[in-house]
């Protein structure tokens, strides 16, 4: 029991961080990134050859290049790919391109990196996959395997707080009003003097970064990676938690990617006696669509809303002169 | 050009004060043309707002008016022609350097942000805040709490004016339309705009509070803002501008004092008497 | 040379087939402002459909009528039951996004319950091939392409010449407008969800010969052609997106050729990030059109 309960864990704070980056993109800042999954798979790969040591010719697998890096510098690295591939394409899909093209072009970029990956085997394995990857310190500390896991799920959970501190503060700042105004009306942001190209590639950059980061944290736990781990629906599946848990609330999408990915996607893999498995699986999926549609419909904001910003009282002295700003306005009583 | 002498007397004329000396052009349209896809929208549109000064930009539905707008405002590029702030080029954009660069506009439908309240609608307007960078927002709230506590209190001076002190918590979303374009127009302010480009301010609004639009707008331009209005309320329009613009089919038709307007037969032609 | 050549047939048999699905997903997306994501689970749909049909003795092209009917009728029937619903409540145009989404997830497992995981497929006669040049067509290869040929005249027409498409034209171009001078959104609505998923039922049947399997995951893997297409020929551009199937269908299979199979889509999707590089919206990009977007 308690190793499903320390997979399912794992599986959830993989999750939670995901979608903590989904949202930044889709719950704050409004950009519709359907290739996020392979932001995700980044980080993993990344993570993979910066663990896995130099490629032995003629070994299990193939990859191109490799190295054999301490933690917890592949996740770092992991983050900085994620983040730069990010901008890199949003350069390419977000700058010039009208919002339904953004969305489409982000598709088909998600699927042809799988094609990609798949089609060359000498990069990364093709679709097999790559498979033993190491986990970090385990040969150093002798926990056994409960205790390994719980080890190294206190390690994700220090990463997701940081993740979590990082875009609270995004959140709080006026850079967060720019992006949720961006969200709410792009052209309007821009009129007052916002550039908002630079702002979606902002959030692409972070965004890719976090997801990156959560690729890297799962690619340790289950030491493998392959193309069909990151299909472009997997996506749909981390949009699904973002909207059920509440889109621009931090504990909301946590609370979505619990119900959703936790309980809903993998708890079910996780207890696979319930029924036969085939049946499972597809059930979990035609329930999630109408999970999502259900949620659309009667609580479009999720399960914990956006919240409103409250701004304190104190005047500040010597700032409230109303004629400094616009002067007098006749026959407008207050 | 000549044509500034007399428009220069006029405004004094129409007993504007804030025709500081020369004039001095703020805004000017050359043979500005804009196509799309083969629909000529602009053609060779030529026209100058001086400082100070209201503008009124009228015409029938689909003379080009708010095509007008999106280019002076560098969110449509001209396919030819030019628009010059301050003598500086700003044709083609982008909107958000143009409004950098004092050209802030309102929108003729939608321009709140509506799952914002208020007050966030005017921080908004702000175009530089300290924490509205990455590392800004990073470095944490102790960073920026105090220019944005400085914006606040500016925000809420302006929200008084607006009568629209008590909505500061509210989503923009939840206002009535006439709220809405107040909110724009705040918003606008806080940008400190050299001009500011009005998208039917009055548009879909009850005459209650298309009046005290009206009357706020009266008051920006004692302050010397500079105002260019597409309106198609003609009231308004002869009460607040200095100087009006006809546009139809895209180019401009006539320009000048209202009262004038009303007795040429373009004018007439064009717009007052399709109406009737 | 000869397997560029022999390819090209192939392109054009995938081109036929692309042609319908984009131009049912771009005459609907144009029309209606909905961008469907299910329009490939729709496909599939509609092609175990006729897989039904020929089980129970029907033959394979009246098949595909059925498979086509039932496509419109279930098309038209989930725009009125669940998009139009959801669009009459301000939902936002990526709100709609999901919204296709979430059916493309139920539709498509909904069939592998019913049909099962594994793939199946049509009763095909095979027959004597024919030559044409070094290019070799099965005999259902070449009713495909005629089917591809006929419904591009058949729009061409609808378009061109009957009410119902100049009203479709005309609320594509200027939804506001068009309804002010008296289009019937709602019929026009109606009309353009059932001609795509005509499209999607015939397409779907199309794929399913052409391809020799049917199975529950074909229509999500075109859908990426399809958008492809679409894309490249400009969104909602019908002409356009009929350039558009024939580009990327061939340029699928001349590039299985020139570089190796598992390369070909990356290669066909490569060209058209790279022309919206060059032209970002599309080859045939028509008037600037103002819509809710946001």
């Amino acid at each position: 029991m308690d190793y499903y309960v320390t997979i399912l864990a794992l599986y959830i704070v993989v999750a939670v961080v995901a979608c903590w980056g989904l949202n930044l993109q889709f719950g704050e800042a409004g950009v519709l990134n359907f290739a996020y999954i392979l932001f995700v798979a980044a980080g993993a790969y990344t993570t993979s050859i910066l663990t896995l040591g130099h490629p032995s010719p003629g070994g299990l697998q193939e990859y191109f290049w490799g190295t054999n890096l301490p933690w917890p510098l592949p996740w770092l690295a992991s983050a900085v790919v994620g983040g730069v591939l990010g901008i890199g394409i949003g350069a390419v899909s977000l700058r010039r391109l009208r919002g339904d093209y953004q969305a489409m072009v982000l598709l088909v970029i998600s699927i042809l990196g799988t094609y990609l990956v798949s089609a060359k085997v000498s990069l990364l394995n093709g679709a097999t996959g790559l498979s033993q990857i190491p986990a970090p310190f385990q040969g150093v500390l002798h926990l056994g395997i409960i205790g390994y896991r719980l080890f190294y799920l206190g390690l994700s959970v220090v990463a997701a707080l940081v993740v979590f501190e990082i875009l609270r503060r995004i959140q709080r700042a006026p850079l967060g009003r720019l992006l949720r105004a961006m969200r709410e009306n792009e052209a309007a942001a821009s009129a007052v003097g916002h550039n908002v190209v630079a702002l979606r590639l902002l959030v692409m950059g972070v965004g890719g970064a976090i997801a990156a980061l959560a690729g890297a944290i799962q690619v340790q736990f289950i030491g493998a990676w392959a193309p069909s781990s990151w299909t472009y629906p997997e996506t749909f599946g981390l949009f699904a938690a973002v909207i059920v848990g509440g889109r621009g609330n931090l504990g909301g999408v946590a609370l979505g990617a619990f119900l959703v990915q936790g309980v809903f996607l993998e708890g079910t893999v996780l207890f696979p006696n319930i029924a036969n498995p085939n049946l499972v699986g597809a059930s979990q999926w035609i329930s999630l669509g109408a999970l999502i549609l259900i949620f659309l419909w009667f609580r479009p904001q999720g399960v914990l809303p956006e919240r409103r910003r409250v701004f304190g009282r104190q005047p500040a002295p010597g700032l409230l002169d109303p004629a400094s700003i616009i002067g007098p306005v006749e026959g407008v009583s207050v | 050009m000549t044509a500034e002498m007399p428009l220069t007397a006029q405004s004094i004329r129409d007993g504007v004060e804030t025709v500081r000396g020369t004039a001095v052009r703020v805004v000017e349209l050359r043979e500005v043309t804009v196509d799309f896809g083969g629909v000529r929208a602009v053609d060779r549109l030529s026209f100058e707002v001086l400082a100070g000064t209201v503008v009124g930009l009228i015409g029938p539905n689909g003379a080009g008016k708010t095509t007008a707008m999106r280019t002076i405002g560098g969110e449509v590029k001209p396919s030819s022609g030019h628009v010059l702030l301050d003598g500086h080029d700003v044709s083609g954009g982008p909107p958000h350097r143009v409004a950098r660069q004092g050209l802030v506009r309102t929108f003729q439908l939608g321009g709140e942000f509506g799952r914002l309240t208020v007050m966030e609608n005017l921080l908004v307007g702000v175009a530089e805040l300290k924490g509205s960078t990455l590392l800004g927002a990073l470095a944490g709230r102790r960073w920026w709490r105090q220019a944005e506590d400085a914006q606040v209190a500016r925000a809420r001076a302006i929200l008084d004016q607006l009568s629209l002190a008590d909505k500061e918590q509210t989503y923009a979303s939840e206002l009535s339309g006439g709220q809405r374009k107040l909110v724009e127009i705040g918003r606008a302010l806080m940008a400190n705009p050299k001009v500011l480009l009005l998208d039917e301010p009055m548009a879909g609004v009850n005459r209650t509070m298309a009046r005290r639009i009206e009357e706020i707008l009266q008051g920006l331009h004692r302050t010397g803002l500079t105002l260019l209005i597409v309106e198609h309320e003609l009231g308004s329009i002869e009460r607040l501008c200095d100087r009006v613009v006809v546009m139809a089919n895209g180019t401009l038709i006539a320009q000048g004092d209202m009262r004038d307007l009303r007795a040429q037969r373009e004018v007439i032609e064009a717009y007052l008497g399709g109406k009737r | 040379m000869s397997q560029v050549i022999s390819s090209l047939g192939f392109g054009i048999v995938t081109a036929s087939i692309l042609l319908p699905a984009a131009v049912g997903f771009t005459l609907q997306f144009s029309t209606t402002n909905v961008l469907n994501i299910a329009f490939g689970a729709q496909m599939t749909f509609a092609a175990f459909i006729a897989y039904l049909c020929t089980q129970h003795g029907v033959p394979l092209w009246p098949a595909m009528v059925i498979a086509g009917v039932f496509g419109a009728l279930s098309s038209g029937l989930l725009n009125r039951l669940l998009l139009a619903p959801f669009q009459r409540r301000g939902t936002s145009f990526f709100g709609m996004i999901v919204v296709t989404i979430a059916l493309a997830l139920v539709i498509e497992y909904v069939v592998e319950i019913i049909w099962g995981p594994s793939s199946v497929s049509y009763p095909l006669q095979g027959g004597k091939a024919v030559h044409i040049g070094s290019m070799i067509f099965s005999q259902e290869q070449l009713i495909v392409i005629g089917v591809g040929v006929v419904i591009a005249l058949c729009t061409h027409a609808l378009l061109r010449y009957t009410r119902i498409g100049k009203a479709m034209r005309a609320v594509a171009a200027n939804p506001a407008l068009a309804k002010s001078s008296g289009i019937r959104a709602q019929r026009v609505t109606d009309f353009a969800w059932a001609a795509s998923g005509l499209m999607a039922g015939m397409a779907g049947v199309m794929l399913g010969i052409s391809v020799s399997s049917v199975s529950y995951t074909m229509g999500d893997t075109f859908l990426i052609e399809i958008i492809a297409a679409a894309v490249l020929g400009g969104v909602g551009q019908v002409y356009g997106a009929m350039v558009g199937a024939l580009v990327i269908g061939v340029l699928l299979e001349e590039s299985a050729i020139v570089l190796s199979g598992a390369y070909a889509p990356i290669a066909a999707f490569a060209v058209l990030i790279l022309v919206l590089m060059v032209r970002p919206t599309g080859l045939f990009a028509g008037t600037a059109k103002v819509k809710g977007i946001a």
